[in-house]
């Protein structure tokens, strides 16, 4: 195997590792009951409730419509002798309608005046839990395999946000069993508080997604190219146009086929059994632009004995040794730095109190320095200023620094009107023989 | 600049930090975003604080439940810490990692160090060839680059034969890479290869940084040799039938090949007579040679814009250029002069007539750059060539007849034949190049019919314009033009025309 796939063999392996490892952590950090689908079931009580609640409203309205009617019938013009003479039916309705709106007949099965609102929030946050883990939990699964398979990291995001959510969720429902305080009294306690860890793993997996991304990125698909590319020039080269003889029994096949079948079925499966079979599929082009292709690159290979390695960008691969000498130990540093960080702006005191001492113990003692108010501010200084010095360091790098030096060093020479047709004077300790020829010697001064 | 998946990391870490500002009683999500990014301050709407401030409190408020977040209090989550913790926690971890490589970035990540070069094994090809571009790729600067893009871009109008036009790679300070790939340049013009675009990210590709380089390789493109390797191909194979082979243009008089025998006629040169003739027929008879004499020929090629309809690729004026081409290797081989002049609603280019090799090359050069475009004035170009050639030659009109009154052609025609000049118009006719009747539905057909009708009617009358002052005209479509044009070519060579 070669070195570069075997590379990104390794950073799918300990993506797996991860993946399975946070997945697990995730489900038992979670409670039990968040699995009882039947929850799901319990909210349709409530919309039944909405409806039934609903009906006897209606009812209510509709009884005292009738109940209305009944008694004012003979003073309504037109309308009241037609229903008084049906007086008896208004009557029976009124009674009827009166039987639905009674909650002790058994007509709403559904009938729970006394649900409070804690209850309903309770069975809402069982509601929510399971229909959480029912949709997040697969999406969150599914995403991570999507994304070993294929190396998007789109998939890797919404795996992470799936487990992220789960948790988020499961703490907002009050369904998380892990201690869910986060310590933050020094770094290494921080660190293996248990939601931290969690919260941190799954960071971390998706760290290493990215960089298992990166490694799929610039090494598979060059490693692939180059294959490919060589398999092309080796079927370029290795090609022999078709005889007349051989061409004729492949028109008859031909023929044949187009008589069995469809001829645009025939041709289809035709091509798709030599693209199986064959591997003809990419470079399928007549015989004519093979030959010429072939002849083509027969006369570069002379001129250039480095072309096909040039075309197939072997020279152009990416170094595996680099990968592992630079991006093991940069990660390493990266997620350190990050976690320290974190820990900074979590627990200001931690840096706080080395830098001031005993001078403000009144702000270093302060409780608001835990609050998040006090977080947000911090790092949004952190954040901008990481900004602000990426902006330094690229203005520096760029080399745009020399040449404002230069262009303020001309201004400046223009400004003090210097003799800018002289040549710059280079001080040494002997004379040139330039100047020697310069300087009129003592007897020519005479002449002159 | 932030990537798509970098500014995604950064808002969820947005997102997050508002959720926990949301939870712990301090504003909405919604109302959080303009707190942090306007600098309103964070202000704490609790009760507890309007209570110390002495301000007046509504009995939510007294309980510590922000205006518009009464909803949310059953649910005991405001002030509640796991939430809040577990959000700001996570919220900076992920701003934090969105920005904590940038400076990083930045020094290391310069496409103006990146120093791109482009190379290619011939300038000049004939359509249906194929180029071979090398891209070599230096880092001048000192700093590794992880992960660094180039593109680079080709016209539509050509193949990638083999290879790819791109690469993905890293690059270690001053380290240099090259890649290459194989056009196949599909149609005559001059093309450029280029711009070549750089992008630079980061590992985690949170980052990036594009630049693009305006830098060119022009390749000029000639017409297919498609026809004339067939020509070759039919020559060598000596399947030479009426139009290929030796046609030479034969006059009576002196030479060297013998031609017949004539009767004597007084005034004969004595030399002539053939006294073994006069023994076995009992008259005098004489020899007659023949001499052969190359012809002046010149085409005049319209590229005026109804030349360029049809079907991509198989226009008119496509269809002309792989004729003149085509003429212009038979007049090579049988040292007859050719020249050629394109013109639309002036005289464009010019090649005076003559033979050779270079002067094949300066045709393909100037077929190369031949667009379609304006009316057509052939009186113009008639007037140019007359003024440079002032001799008798054999003048071939490769034009449509659409783009000009027919007033015109008439008056170019009168003023080539007042010096002697031999015409033929060879005129493809424009609705043959842009629809196949057979592809046609009924109706459509219908519609085509009358539009020939019209295209003929008009056609009837310049030709009869035309044919009255001596001017041949041939009418052809996309099937039979080069045939034609070898044919005008070839009996006009026996007949002498323009014979120099």
């Amino acid at each position: 195997m070669p070195a570069g796939q075997a590379t990104a063999h390794f950073f799918r392996i300990l993506y797996i590792i991860l993946f399975v490892f946070s997945g697990l952590l995730v489900l038992a950090s979670i409670d039990p009951s968040m699995f009882d689908f039947t929850q799901i079931f319990n909210i349709l009580e409530y919309i039944m409730l909405i409806v039934q609640e609903l009906i006897k409203v209606l009812a209510l309205a509709a009884l005292y419509v009738v109940s209305a009617i009944a008694s004012l019938k003979w003073n309504i013009p037109i309308i009241g002798p037609i229903i008084g003479s049906t007086g008896a039916n208004i009557t029976e309705m009124a009674s009827a309608i009166a039987t639905i709106t009674n909650p002790e007949n058994g007509f709403f099965p559904h009938s729970s005046p006394a649900t409070t609102l804690n209850t309903f929030i309770e069975d809402f946050g069982n509601f929510f839990g399971a229909t959480t883990i029912l949709i997040l939990l697969p999406i969150a699964f599914l995403s991570g395999l999507g994304f070993l398979r294929e190396g998007n990291t789109k998939l890797a995001i919404y795996s992470f946000l799936g487990f992220q959510l789960i948790i988020i969720i499961a703490i907002f429902t009050q369904k998380i069993i892990i201690p869910t305080t986060i310590d933050s009294s020094d770094l290494i306690t921080m660190i293996f508080s248990p939601v931290f860890a969690l919260g941190f793993l799954l960071y971390l997996l998706l760290e290493i997604a990215f960089q298992t991304s990166y490694t799929l990125n610039i090494i598979e698909p060059m490693t692939e190219r180059e294959k490919r590319i060589q398999g092309h020039l080796k079927r370029i080269r290795t090609f022999v146009p078709l005889s007349e003889e051989e061409k004729g029994k492949e028109q008859s096949i031909q023929s044949m086929q187009s008589k069995k079948f469809d001829l645009l079925a025939a041709s289809y499966l035709r091509e798709m059994v030599e693209r199986r079979v064959f591997k003809k599929g990419e470079v399928m082009r007549d015989a004519k632009t093979m030959m010429r292709l072939q002849s083509y690159l027969a006369s570069l290979n002379q001129s250039d004995p480095e072309t096909d390695l040039k075309l197939a960008a072997k020279t152009a691969q990416p170094d595996v040794s680099a990968i592992i000498r630079h991006f093991i130990p940069a990660m390493i540093l990266r997620i350190l730095a990050v976690t320290i960080l974190s820990y900074i702006i979590l627990a200001p005191q931690f840096i706080l109190t080395p830098l001031m001492g005993n001078s403000f113990p009144a702000l270093l003692q302060s409780l608001e320095l835990t609050q998040p108010e006090f977080q947000t501010i911090a790092i949004l200084n952190v954040v901008l200023f990481f900004i602000l010095l990426g902006v330094i360091l690229h203005y520096l790098t760029s080399g745009r620094t020399g040449q404002i030096f230069e262009r303020v060093v001309q201004q400046i020479d223009t400004l003090v009107d210097f003799d800018r047709g002289s040549k710059p004077t280079i001080t040494t300790s002997e004379t040139t023989e330039e100047e020697e020829e310069e300087q009129p010697s003592d007897e020519e001064e005479e002449i002159i | 600049m932030l990537s798509s998946r970098g500014a995604f990391i950064a808002i969820g870490g947005i997102l997050l930090i508002s959720l926990g500002l949301s939870a712990k009683g301090i504003g909405t999500v919604t109302t959080m975003l303009p707190i942090l990014f306007e600098g309103e301050g964070l202000t704490q709407i609790s009760g507890e604080n309007n209570q110390t401030d002495g301000t007046q409190t509504n009995g939510n408020q007294s309980l510590g439940i922000p205006t518009g977040m009464e909803i949310l209090e059953p649910f005991n989550i405001l002030n509640s810490s796991p939430i809040v913790d577990y959000a700001m926690f996570l919220g900076t971890l992920l701003l934090l990692a969105s920005v904590i490589g940038l400076p990083f970035f930045r020094v290391s990540a310069n496409a103006s160090l990146i120093r791109v070069t482009r190379s290619v094994d011939r300038e000049k090809a004939f359509a249906g060839e194929y180029v071979h571009v090398t891209v070599r790729v230096e880092n001048t600067g000192r700093r590794r680059l992880d992960f660094l893009e180039i593109y680079d871009a080709i016209p539509d109008m050509f193949e990638i034969a083999l290879g790819e036009n791109f690469i993905i790679t890293q690059l270690a300070g001053k380290e240099t890479k090259e890649f290459s790939y194989i056009v196949q340049v599909s149609t005559r013009g001059v093309y450029r290869i280029g711009p070549v675009k750089v992008i630079i990210h980061d590992r985690l590709g949170f980052y990036f940084e594009e630049d693009v380089r305006h830098f060119y390789t022009e390749i000029l493109c000639y017409p297919s040799y498609e026809d004339i390797r067939r020509m070759e191909a039919l020559s060598k194979r000596r399947q030479q039938g009426r139009m290929f082979g030796a046609h030479k243009t034969k006059q009576k008089g002196m030479g060297d090949d013998f031609h017949a025998l004539a009767r004597y006629y007084p005034g004969a040169p004595f030399k002539s007579l053939d006294w073994k003739a006069f023994s076995r027929t009992g008259e005098l008879m004489v020899r007659e040679f023949e001499s052969e004499k190359n012809i002046r020929m010149i085409v005049f090629l319209d590229h005026s814009g109804s030349m360029g309809a049809g079907i991509p690729f198989n226009t008119k004026l496509d269809f002309a250029i792989r004729s003149v081409m085509l003429v212009m290797k038979m007049a090579e081989e049988r040292q007859d002069l050719f020249g050629l002049v394109t013109f639309a609603d002036r005289p464009t280019s010019f090649l005076p007539p003559g033979g050779g090799k270079a002067m094949f090359f300066q045709l393909l050069e100037i077929l190369a750059l031949v667009e379609p475009q304006g009316r057509s004035d052939p009186l113009a170009a008639v007037d140019f060539v007359m003024q440079r050639v002032p001799r008798a030659s054999f003048y071939v009109f490769l034009t449509d007849l659409e783009s000009s009154d027919s007033e015109i052609f008439t008056e170019a025609a009168k003023r080539a034949r007042s010096t002697k000049n031999n015409i033929t118009v060879i005129s493809p006719f424009g609705p043959l190049f842009e629809t196949k009747l057979g592809d046609l539905t009924a109706t459509e057909r219908a519609i085509a019919e009358a539009i020939f009708e019209e295209y003929l009617g008009y056609r009837k009358q310049v030709e009869d314009r035309l044919r009255g002052l001596g001017v041949e005209i041939i009418n052809v479509g996309p099937d039979d033009m080069l045939p034609n044009v070898i044919k005008t070519y070839m009996e006009g060579k026996q007949a002498g025309k323009g014979s120099v």
